[in-house]
C-alpha cells in the first residue's frame, strides 16, 4: 500500500512538472508552443 | 645556494588543464562544429545580420531609389553559467595509488563538455524555425535514413549559406537504422562502411553522434540553466554556423586549500550564451522523430 501511495505521488508530481514545463514554454516561446503544443498534451498523458 | 622554483606542481596543474579541456571542446563537442563560437569577452553580441538588399532589374536609365539599410535589434545575451567543483582531501590524495588529480581532472573535463555541449544542441533545436517530421521509426528505421536526410537537403539547398556543410545530430540509439542505410547503400560507399565502420557523412550531410539522453525537456534545471526546452523525441540538423555561441574567455580553474579541510578544493566555471540569428533561423531544422 504505502509503494503504490509513493507511485502515485510520484506520478502526480512529475505530472505536475511537466504542466509548469508547458506554461514556462507556452510564456517563452508562444510561437513554437502553438506548433508543440499536441505534442506537448501527449507527452503529458502518457506520464502514468 | 638554494634553488627556486618558478614552476610550481600548481601551475603545471593549471597549464595541463586548461590544454586538456581546451582539446576536448575541439575534439568532443558537437556544438563547436555547427555553431560559432566566440571567445571574446563580450556580454553581449548584437545580430550580424543587416535587412535583405534587393537587386532590381530594370530598362538602362541610370536611376535608381536607394533603400535604408538597417540593422536588427536582436542580441545574444550571456546569461548562464557551468560549474563543476570538488574537493580532493589530503588523505585521499595521498594513499590513492593513481594521480588523484589527474583523475578528477579527466572527470571535470568531461562533465563540463558534455554539460556545454547537451546546453547549446537543445537550444539549438529550440530555436530553428525550420521544422520536419520524419517517417514512422524515426532513424531507426533502415528505410527512412535517406529519406529524412534528403528532406533536411531540400529544406536547405540554394542558399548560399548552405555552403558552409549541412549536419545532422542524432543519438547513440538512433544509428541501427543508419549504420544498416549506410551499409546497403550503393556500391564503393557500402563496401567502404563494412570495412571501417560508421561514415561521418552521408548524402554530403555531416552526421554528429551524442549520447542518449542529449535532447530532452527540462525548464530551468540545472541542465537547462534559464532555458526551456521541449525536446524530448526531437533532432536537429540544417546548416552549420548560421547561429552562435558565446564562450566568454573559455573555462576558468581555481585550486585552493580551504579552512577545516586538508586538501585542495578545485572548481572550474564557465559562462555560455546561444544565439539562432532570426535571418536564418529557418536553416536550423527541428526534427521531430514519429
Amino acid at each position: 500500500m504505502a509503494k503504490e501511495k509513493e507511485e502515485r505521488e510520484e506520478v502526480s508530481q512529475a505530472k505536475a512538472d511537466f504542466m509548469h514545463l508547458i506554461e514556462v514554454y507556452k510564456a517563452q516561446n508562444p510561437a513554437k508552443y502553438e506548433l508543440k503544443k499536441d505534442e506537448l498534451q501527449r507527452k503529458l498523458e502518457a506520464i502514468a | 645556494m638554494a634553488t627556486t622554483n618558478t614552476l610550481s606542481t600548481k601551475t603545471l596543474r593549471d597549464k595541463y588543464r586548461s590544454a586538456q579541456i581546451q582539446q576536448a571542446l575541439r575534439n568532443q563537442v558537437v556544438a563547436e562544429k555547427v555553431c560559432m563560437v566566440d571567445r571574446t569577452g563580450l556580454k553581449t553580441i548584437s545580430s550580424p545580420y543587416i535587412t535583405a538588399m534587393s537587386t532590381v532589374v530594370q530598362a538602362v536609365v541610370g536611376t535608381y531609389t536607394p533603400a535604408n539599410i538597417t540593422t536588427t535589434d536582436d542580441t545574444l545575451t550571456v546569461a548562464d553559467e557551468f560549474i563543476v567543483s570538488g574537493q580532493i582531501k589530503g588523505f585521499e590524495d595521498i594513499t590513492a595509488n593513481f594521480d588523484l588529480f589527474f583523475t578528477a581532472n579527466t572527470a571535470m573535463t568531461n562533465s563540463v563538455v558534455t554539460a556545454i555541449d547537451k546546453w547549446v544542441l537543445n537550444n539549438l533545436c529550440e530555436d530553428g524555425t525550420g521544422a520536419y517530421t520524419t517517417p514512422a521509426g524515426g532513424f531507426t528505421t533502415t528505410a527512412n535514413v535517406l529519406v529524412i536526410i534528403s528532406n533536411i537537403i531540400s529544406k536547405c539547398a540554394g542558399y548560399a549559406d548552405a555552403m558552409g556543410g549541412m549536419y545532422v545530430v542524432v543519438e547513440n540509439t538512433d544509428l541501427t537504422g543508419i549504420i544498416q542505410a549506410m551499409a546497403t547503400s550503393g556500391f564503393r560507399y557500402a563496401d567502404d562502411m563494412l570495412t571501417n565502420g560508421l561514415y561521418g557523412q552521408i548524402l554530403g550531410v555531416d552526421i554528429y553522434v551524442v549520447r542518449s539522453g542529449t535532447f530532452v525537456d527540462a525548464t530551468t534545471t540545472t541542465v537547462s540553466g534559464t532555458k526551456t526546452w521541449t525536446n524530448s523525441g526531437h533532432r536537429v540538423g540544417g546548416v552549420k554556423n548560421v547561429s552562435t555561441y558565446a564562450f566568454p574567455r573559455g573555462l576558468q580553474f581555481e585550486e585552493k586549500g580551504v579552512t577545516g579541510v586538508t586538501g585542495k578544493e578545485v572548481v572550474c566555471y564557465g559562462l555560455v550564451g546561444f544565439k539562432q540569428w532570426t535571418p536564418t533561423s529557418d536553416l536550423t531544422i527541428d526534427i521531430t522523430l514519429a
